[in-house]
């Protein structure tokens, strides 16, 4: 089974502090990681392949220094590494476009990537690569039951659960419920130095004219809120906050 | 000359940062207040191998460097000491010595079951009258036919009552004073190894400190540990190791006790304002920054000295001797910043204070180092 | 053009109301694409603002995306669609993306405001865990977005509207891919989304029993209803799916919201911020929860919740 999992870079957004004067997020000297639900879509990966064979291959568009964290993913049991260094911004076509070529070149039988990034949210990179390679998608997938000519995948629609079934090739796009990402041991961590890292330039895959959206701003956002926050005494705290809920006719 | 980690060191930090978030920050507490050993933990870092980090892959261990081990010690105490404690004697005071100075069949029967967690390890030297002089020990061990008898009694053993493998030190010739000690590899369920009292300490609760009885304990003669008369030699070779984890396990606490105080004085507000925004806080912060920075650095450069095979005593005592006082000091002021409520058992800091004084103390006191690096340098 | 789409009725009547003022700006028609094997009600969307609906005849039972994707491909050559409007729930979250790369076009999904901005279509939506708004500028058509629910509200039925209505059959090629089963999950009965006051909660809560602390609560409150995070629902099950405050789960606006225990990723924080006034109960003091609330208390919920329902009945007594 050739496996392929596009995970990628992002900051820690849990760590993000916001300007205090412009409101502006500050993304300076954050920490970055592998977006978490990238990681559930690489155990998916490595658990199909210790159940049918195979081999799990790493894509990740995004910057060079990815290397130090994409190794962590060759620790948890992928096979080796494909880094396509490209300053994204935003253009979901052009990443999907620079996707697609570069896993038309390897071959594939299952893609398995997010429901969406952890910074962004935009679960659009999935869908749009499943389009461009002409293949079917089942998003949202919560269980698989990969066999070797189809697998089947429960998908969770918050009002409707459903079952589907595909041959292969196929892509699927995991919600972080489905796995618990294992954590590489000390042994894995060391034999993921000698796993290939290739990197390949973008400049092969994909034309200037494939974009189709432009970040114009990123703006802070504007505290609409009261944002009455009571810290200590919480006697006090309590008393104060039915006064003023009572005071916006909130209560009854 | 370079300052940052490998690759490989980073991975590894990440990956223990992570798991001591994930399964030892959510018990810690409680198995400080119960004084409960932490087997659970112990079981699962066996299986990210955590509790073989220095012995080589032929042995089942992960084969790291020193450097590395440092790292997943900090990162272990960060979270728990007491957990800290008990990986860095399993790793440096018992793996270690029998990978140094155990014979091929010692090393094939021993290590693996170390390097897998199948058992624990202890270091058996302490008695109540034999401290930091070693020399003044009174077990003794008398050959008889294959086997050695030991008789006497040890205290102070972190994970003595847990444990399945000791390193034990005994006196096989009375006469040769501090060169007629020998140590033993011992398996707990020997005839005559009994576990006296458990202590009840100020810290570290959760790593189980107890008294060692023997009684006509019969160890096979090939459980002897390098030469008869070596034993000397064994624990001052491998407390140098030993530092350099408990020199980690104090980075840890103090890196713990910053972080703390970081977040706490950036929440606690006073006369309208963060305390943080007060120099008297700023100033402590910045203190406890820089003792931190200096204490990793002279960590890891004993860790890199170890790994470069020569002596590096003066700088593993060195190393312990200044994270130690660090964790001590941070530990104070990180109960100080959080005021009041650092005195209540429900902020981790509390735990940071009582865990942190026992690393001025064991595997050799602040004045011990001292002698150690004074000796270095005046011999 | 502007296109609407969504195999969810209520939200195709929330996004006629944005349709029609980009199409009245630009002086374009709005038309409703429906996707059926059945005959459908389709005046209701002329009476809410659209000047045509457009159905496509097809013989499959349910959305099926990749099929889907190639039948509205087909209504927007036939009507000449520059902007399409995709309801997000699900269905339409993978729909639109796939739309997009089919068409080589921009997509921004979970819009939270659409305008004309010199000259270009410009949409913004939420980044960095609610942190910040990316504000993005089309640079190509047609446009594509996916709008959720309670964004917008409906235009008040206007009974004069007249409208046209064009029936078609689209081809489309079958997929390799095929649903097996769809269960439909069971309502209670319980409708969050049109509660006066909510008390929600989230991981804060030990144990399911002691959400009765919040029950308590909401009890005191006016046209009351319990709500909770994606984790009390979806991993612990401890409340249905009626239940489910965020982004995946229900788009709520009470004039009165409890967020209890619950951190505020922005998944939650998509489904609970127009509320009129928002309460955030949780001992981080560094919960995200607290950015969006009008008042928070930094506390144990364990022990706030108690004195809060006494401070309120001595309140209203």
């Amino acid at each position: 089974m050739n496996i392929i999992v596009c995970a990628k870079e992002v900051v820690d957004v849990s760590e993000i502090k916001t300007d205090p004067k412009t409101n502006k997020p500050i993304l300076q000297g954050i920490d970055k990681k592998i977006s978490d639900i990238d990681k559930n879509a690489v155990e998916e990966g490595v658990r199909i392949k210790e159940k049918l064979g195979g081999k799990v291959t790493v894509l990740s568009v995004g910057p060079s220094e990815a290397r130090e964290y994409i190794k962590e993913l060759l620790a948890m049991g992928a096979d080796e590494a494909k880094i396509i260094p490209y300053a994204d911004t935003g253009d979901y076509n052009v990443v999907s476009t620079i996707l697609a070529g570069a896993i038309n070149n390897l071959g594939y039988d299952i893609i398995l990537c997010g429901e969406a990034s952890i910074d962004l949210f935009s679960g659009q990179t999935g869908p749009r690569l499943a389009q461009k390679l002409g293949i079917p998608q089942i998003t949202y997938a919560k269980k698989l039951e990969p066999k070797e000519d189809t697998i089947t995948a429960d998908r969770d629609l918050g009002d409707k659960k459903v079952t589907m079934e595909s041959s292969y090739p196929v892509l699927i796009s995991v919600t972080k419920e489905i796995n618990e990402p294992r954590l590489p041991s000390l042994m894995q961590i060391l034999g993921a130095a000698n796993k290939p890292i290739e990197v390949i330039a973008h400049s092969s895959l994909v034309s200037e004219e494939t974009s189709v959206l432009e970040r114009i701003d990123i703006k802070g956002v504007s505290m609409e809120r009261k944002n009455i926050i009571y810290k200590d005494d919480i006697d006090d705290a309590i008393g104060k906050l039915v006064e003023n809920l009572a005071k916006d006719g909130v209560l009854g | 000359m370079d300052f940052e980690l490998t690759d490989n060191q980073k991975m590894i930090r990440n990956m223990v940062r992570d798991f001591a978030e994930k399964e030892i920050e959510p018990v810690a507490a409680e198995l400080d207040e119960k004084e409960e050993y932490p087997h659970d933990i112990l079981k699962k870092m066996a299986g990210l191998g955590l509790l073989g980090i220095i012995v080589p892959s032929e042995y089942g261990g992960a084969g790291l460097d020193t450097v590395s081990y440092a790292i997943v010690i900090e990162e272990i105490s960060k979270r728990c000491a007491s957990t800290g404690v008990v990986t860095s004697v399993h790793n440096s005071l018992v793996s270690d010595p029998i990978l140094k100075y155990g014979t091929e069949e010692q090393k094939k029967k021993y290590l693996p079951l170390l390097a897998t967690g199948e058992k624990i390890g202890a270091f058996s030297a302490t008695e109540a009258n034999a401290g930091t002089d070693l020399g003044a020990m009174e077990t003794t061990a008398i050959l008889d036919g294959d086997h050695y008898v030991i008789n006497g009694s040890k205290m102070f053993i972190t994970s003595g009552s847990e444990a399945g493998i000791h390193i034990v030190f005994a006196i096989t010739d009375k006469e040769a004073g501090y060169r007629g000690v020998s140590a033993f590899i011992v398996e707990s369920n020997t005839d005559g190894f009994e576990v006296g009292s458990i202590f009840e300490k100020m810290g570290i609760n959760a790593s189980l400190t107890a008294e060692l009885i023997f009684k006509d304990m019969r160890v096979p003669k090939g459980n002897l540990l390098g030469q008869e008369g070596q034993g000397f030699k064994i624990a001052l070779g491998t407390l140098d190791g030993g530092r350099i984890g408990i020199a980690a396990q104090a980075v840890g606490i103090a890196q713990r006790a910053l972080e703390e105080s970081i977040e706490y004085s950036q929440q606690r507000q006073q006369f309208g304002r963060p305390i943080s925004k007060f120099q008297a806080i700023q100033w402590k912060i910045a203190d406890m920054a820089t003792n931190i920075e200096a204490a990793r650095l002279l960590l890891h450069r004993a860790a890199f000295a170890k790994d470069q095979g020569g002596h590096f005593s003066k700088e593993a005592a060195m190393a312990k001797l200044f994270a130690s006082e660090t964790a001590v000091k941070a530990a104070l002021e990180g109960v100080q910043i959080h005021g009041g409520y650092g005195y209540i058992k429900e902020y981790v800091v509390e735990r940071l204070f009582r865990d942190a004084k026992i690393t001025e103390i064991y595997e050799g006191t602040s004045e011990a180092q001292r002698m150690v690096i004074a000796k270095n340098l005046l011999q | 053009m502007v296109l609407i789409y969504s195999n969810d009725r209520k939200l195709a009547l929330e996004m006629l109301a944005k349709g029609r003022e980009l199409a009245d700006e630009q002086g374009k028609q709005l038309t409703v694409a429906v996707i059926s094997n059945k005959d459908t009600a389709t005046d209701e969307y002329i009476r809410h603002g659209a000047d045509k609906v457009f159905v496509a005849h097809m013989d499959m039972d349910s959305f099926k995306v990749e099929e889907y994707t190639d039948i509205l491909a087909g209504i927007m050559e036939k009507t000449g669609a520059e902007t399409v409007l995709i309801g997000s729930n699900r269905d339409g979250k993978e729909l639109a993306p796939r739309l997009a790369s089919l068409l080589d076009t921009g997509c921004v999904t979970d819009i939270t405001d659409v305008y004309i901005k010199d000259g270009d279509l410009t949409a913004e939506r939420v980044i960095y865990s609610g942190n910040a708004v990316a504000v993005e500028r089309f640079i190509k058509k047609p446009h594509i977005m996916t709008v959720p629910g309670k964004l917008f509200d409906p235009l008040p039925p206007d009974d004069s509207r007249v409208g046209e209505v064009i029936t078609e059959n689209i081809d489309f090629e079958p997929y390799p891919s095929k649903i097996i089963n769809i269960q439909r999950m069971v309502s209670e009965g319980i409708n969050v989304e049109d509660a006066v006051s909510i008390v929600s909660c989230g991981r804060g809560f030990k144990n399911r029993e002691d959400m009765t602390l919040a029950e308590e609560l909401a009890d005191l409150l006016p046209g009351n209803t319990m709500g909770c995070s994606r984790p009390i629902s979806a991993d612990l099950k401890w409340m249905t799916e009626d239940h489910w405050i965020g982004l995946s789960g229900h788009k709520v606006k009470p004039k009165l919201y409890f967020a209890i225990g619950i951190s505020g990723q922005i998944q939650h924080i998509a489904g609970m911020r127009d509320s009129d006034i928002i309460v955030a109960i949780n001992k981080d003091p560094e919960a995200l929860i607290f950015k969006s609330a009008d008042y928070g208390i930094v506390g144990d919920l364990y022990q706030v919740l108690p004195k809060l329902v006494d401070a309120i009945k001595t309140k209203m007594s």
